[in-house]
């Protein structure tokens, strides 16, 4: 085999692979490869003589696989675009073969079309979708509209670092003082126009769940749907999941994170007036999930404010000061997973109904389950009794892992 | 011993006499031989190649055998005789009717006692019978006729014992002889094998062959893991030998434990000293044995071969199974271009390279990754791949290297009584089927190079193949 052509082989492989024919690389074997796309094209004559069966391999569509017998390596590969077959006078079969490689889809692939029922008689194809765009060049020079369209990159699960925008090298650092909205999952953030030049983040409290999720969240949207508030990378289900306070709130990407997008009455929050604590009848899903109810807090929730932490096995009240929580108090509990619990976190003063100048938190597992807790010495004056006070909740643990509410509510305001 | 010349009805001594055009009837009545002088039986011609070469001597690998035969012509002189002149007329119907289809030329020259085939195409003799005097019968008709036939003529079928296929490298493996090889010329080997272990199990298997020099003697092939060096690189995992393990071949290969920030690079290097001699020039394709598991099951990972200046990358893939053989690709041995020289003495032997192989994992984990041996498999005369994707297939799988296809039949297609072809549906053969030249040849079947979930070779598999190969002449003897 000291020519090369003696060691290259033709294979066919009719659509479905069951007939296929392998035979030497005839004399006029020709193909050929192009850079960029690779293989390209190929040409040979194919002989069958008279009398022979017709091989069903030589079909258009076929596989043509050009190898090298020595090595077994793959020297072109394609599919048949034309048998070019021919019958002489007598009965022997000529095989003109044509086909084509992956590179002539450079030139001739197009991915979608688009069709419209133009008569009765006819489809007409009127143009050609534009690919996704993965990219902004140039200045962004508002007003417009700009579609900053990512192909879809799947479960955020998956992410090993953090999800971020990058303008111009800075997360979010210029000035964004102008744009209008932001387009989440066909939602608008904020609902308003002119965006007020300020992108929050929503984070771990505590920092050390997971990564931080940026999210567009500024201001408030308001558009008076309580369940609208649950941040992104979370999950809420259920057949009235949006206006009222019935669903599940799923661990998304980064750990836990809460909402609390109520606002606090006006005043001091105290069982007293039998109005304005938090309360919530719940479901822990899962054996290591969080459940949190918020009181008191700043908007921004992970800098200051309260919290009551319930699991299957504890109680306990939180802290948070400064994006730092600290543990004020716990106890043990008994939930179990799935079964419907109700409980209350709520604030009176120290001697109750006695009023001595200091105030009591306490939480309670008021049916379902058992669990209470209590912390005597607050220092209340940063947090309460402010209008602009927040409260809500949030669940923590690992994705996937969530809450389920049959209501959430604060006395006398929901 | 007369010379024999008879159309029959198949190759080899199962065929049946159709019509004897060398017969000796004591009556004097049938065909015989025409002038000696006429006779031509290899009127041989080479495939013909563009443009004029001119003549230059190399010792490269098969830089000497010429190019295949293109096509081969016989002419066959006979003279027809009867007792009648309808007797004749028989006779000459009977050759025409032998003559308007493909048929089969017995022929044994004179003396010789090895008889050859010629597959022939259909041909129209020249026949002409002259009128002695007027009222006698025409009872003798001289002739010739000359047809196009196969390149090469065929010897009787030689069938290879069934011998078993081990692949567990501790001792010799892959390897199937095919030795004392008969006729002139480079002849195609039908594989035979009704083992399960072989058609029955979901796999790819590298064939490739060694026909020149003394195959036998090339060895020193197969480095063990754990014999290899290694060399970790940045953020390594931890890297050891393990023994006990009957997974591996002597139960023993070389372990990476990886953690989540211990997920870099590692390097092995394996040197082939053993692989050193006249036969080892050549092309081989480097094979790695692996496996991963726990967290690193089902994880993506790349080896990176590096053989002198040459380096290939080739996947682990996610998908699939987690014990595989991994094939790197081709490399020249020895490195880089074939020894030639013009001069009149040229480079004859070489010594095995050191390979390397780095194992690189995309994404950090935890989970161990094992390394079981690497090799150097000849892949420069016949290599193919056979690709098996159905599970639970019986009966008997016959690799047909005249067309390179593989073919289920239900029993033994040469040896069995009443063979039927079954479906082959999910059989591939990518590539060259195996030649064996005449002398010795030596074959390596590789399994374990599936990748589907359930393409599992144990180190233990093995299984029992048989051969069948026709000498092919040019010359008649």
């Amino acid at each position: 085999m000291a020519d090369a052509r003696d060691c290259l082989l033709v294979r066919f492989a009719a659509p479905g692979g069951r007939n296929v024919m392998t035979l030497p690389a005839p004399a006029d074997l020709r193909f050929d490869s192009e850079v960029p796309g690779g293989y390209k094209s190929l040409s040979c004559t194919v002989y069958v003589p008279a009398g022979a069966p017709t091989p069903a391999a030589l079909v258009a569509f076929a596989e043509v696989l050009v190898t090298d017998r020595r090595t077994s390596g793959t020297v072109w590969c394609g599919v048949l675009t034309d048998p070019g077959l021919s019958v002489g006078v007598d009965g022997a079969q000529t095989y003109a073969v044509t086909a084509e490689g992956p590179q002539v889809r450079l030139d001739g692939w197009r991915e979608v079309y688009g069709l419209v029922d133009r008569s009765s008689e006819s489809w007409q194809a009127v143009g050609e979708f534009q690919g996704s765009q993965a990219s902004i060049g140039g200045p962004l020079a508002p007003p417009g509209d700009y579609d900053f369209d990512l192909p879809d990159f799947g479960d955020l699960l998956d992410f090993g670092d953090e999800l971020s925008v990058d303008f111009d090298g800075d997360l979010f650092g210029g000035d964004l003082g102008d744009f209008g909205q932001i387009d989440f999952a066909g939602a608008d953030y904020p609902a308003g126009a002119n965006y007020p030049g300020y992108l929050g983040f929503l984070q771990d409290p505590f920092g050390d769940i997971g990564d931080q999720l940026p999210i567009p969240l500024g201001d408030l949207p308001v558009d008076g749907s309580w369940w609208n508030n649950w941040e992104a990378g979370h999950t809420a289900t259920g057949s009235s999941a949006t206006g009222t306070t019935t669903g599940t709130l799923t661990v998304g990407a980064g750990g836990g994170i809460g909402r609390h997008k109520k606002t606090a009455y006006g005043g001091i929050l105290t069982t007293e007036d039998s109005t304005n604590h938090v309360d919530a009848t719940f479901r822990l899903n899962d054996a290591a999930v969080k459940l949190r109810l918020w009181g008191w807090t700043e908007t921004d929730m992970a800098y200051q404010g309260f919290y009551l932490e319930i699991t299957t096995s504890s109680i306990s009240i939180w802290r948070v000061d400064s994006g730092v929580a600290v543990q004020l108090a716990t106890a043990s509990a008994s939930i179990t997973v799935g079964v419907t619990c109700s409980a209350t976190f709520d604030l009176w003063p120290d001697g109750f109904p006695v009023d001595t100048g200091d105030w009591v938190l306490h939480g309670i597992v008021v049916s379902g389950g058992t669990g209470e807790v209590s912390y005597s010495t607050v220092d209340v004056v940063p947090y309460i009794g402010d209008t602009g006070r927040w409260w809500g909740v949030s669940a923590a643990g690992a994705a996937t892992e969530s809450v389920s509410f049959d209501s959430v509510n604060i006395l006398g305001l929901d | 011993m007369a010379a024999i010349v008879r159309i029959v009805s198949d190759v080899g001594s199962t065929g049946t006499t159709l019509l004897d055009l060398n017969g000796h009837a004591a009556s004097g009545v049938g065909a015989y031989l025409g002038p000696r002088g006429e006779v031509a039986l290899a009127d041989v011609t080479l495939a013909e190649r563009a443009g004029e070469e001119s003549f230059r001597w190399s010792t490269a690998v098969d830089g000497g055998a010429p190019s295949q035969l293109a096509s081969r012509q016989i002419t066959v002189p006979f003279v027809l005789v009867a007792a009648t002149a309808d007797g004749a007329a028989a006779l000459a119907r009977q050759l025409q009717l032998l003559l308007q289809a493909r048929f089969v030329l017995k022929l044994q020259r004179h003396g010789s006692t090895i008889p050859a085939w010629l597959r022939c195409a259909p041909c129209v003799p020249k026949m002409s019978s002259n009128v002695a005097a007027a009222g006698q019968p025409t009872t003798i008709i001289t002739g010739m006729f000359t047809t196009e036939t196969e390149a090469f003529a065929l010897g009787e079928r030689v069938d290879v014992t069934a011998a078993t296929v081990t692949q567990d490298p501790a001792s010799t493996a892959w390897v199937l002889d095919v030795n004392g090889v008969t006729g002139d010329s480079v002849t195609p080997l039908v594989l035979r094998s009704s083992h399960a272990n072989l058609l029955g199990q979901r796999d790819r298997l590298l064939i490739t062959t060694r026909r020149r020099g003394v195959p036998s003697s090339l060895t020193g092939l197969v480095v063990q893991a754990e014999a290899a060096t290694v060399t970790p690189g940045t953020a390594p995992p931890t890297i050891a030998t393990f023994t006990s393990d009957a997974t591996f071949s002597g139960g023993s290969g070389q372990r990476a434990t990886y953690g989540t920030s211990t997920s870099g690079p590692w390097t092995m290097s394996a040197a082939f000293s053993a692989l050193t001699g006249v036969e080892v020039p050549g092309l081989y394709r480097v094979l790695v044995r692996c496996r991963r598991a726990g967290g690193a099951a089902g994880a993506l990972f790349s080896l990176i071969g590096t053989v002198g200046a040459q380096r290939m990358v080739e996947t682990f893939t996610a998908a699939g199974n987690d014990l595989r053989v991994i094939d790197l690709g081709l490399v020249q041995v020895p490195v880089g271009q074939p020894p030639f020289m013009a001069s009149p003495q040229t480079p004859t032997s070489a010594t095995g390279p050191t390979v390397q192989v780095t194992v690189a994992r995309a994404a950090a984990g935890t989970g161990t990754f094992d390394v079981d041996w690497i090799a150097l498999i000849p892949a420069d005369q016949d290599a193919g791949m056979l690709e098996v994707d159905v599970s639970g297939t019986t009966g008997v799988l016959a690799l047909d290297g005249w067309d390179h296809q593989p073919r289920v039949f239900s029993t033994d297609p040469y040896l069995g009584s009443s063979p039927a072809a079954l479906g082959a549906a999910g059989f591939t053969y990518l590539a060259g089927a195996p030649q064996v030249a005449p002398g010795n040849n030596r074959l390596w079947i590789v399994g374990g190079l599936g990748t589907h979930a359930s393409a599992t070779r144990a180190v233990t598999s093995t299984f029992s193949v048989a051969a069948s190969w026709w000498p092919r002449y040019r010359w008649l003897a």
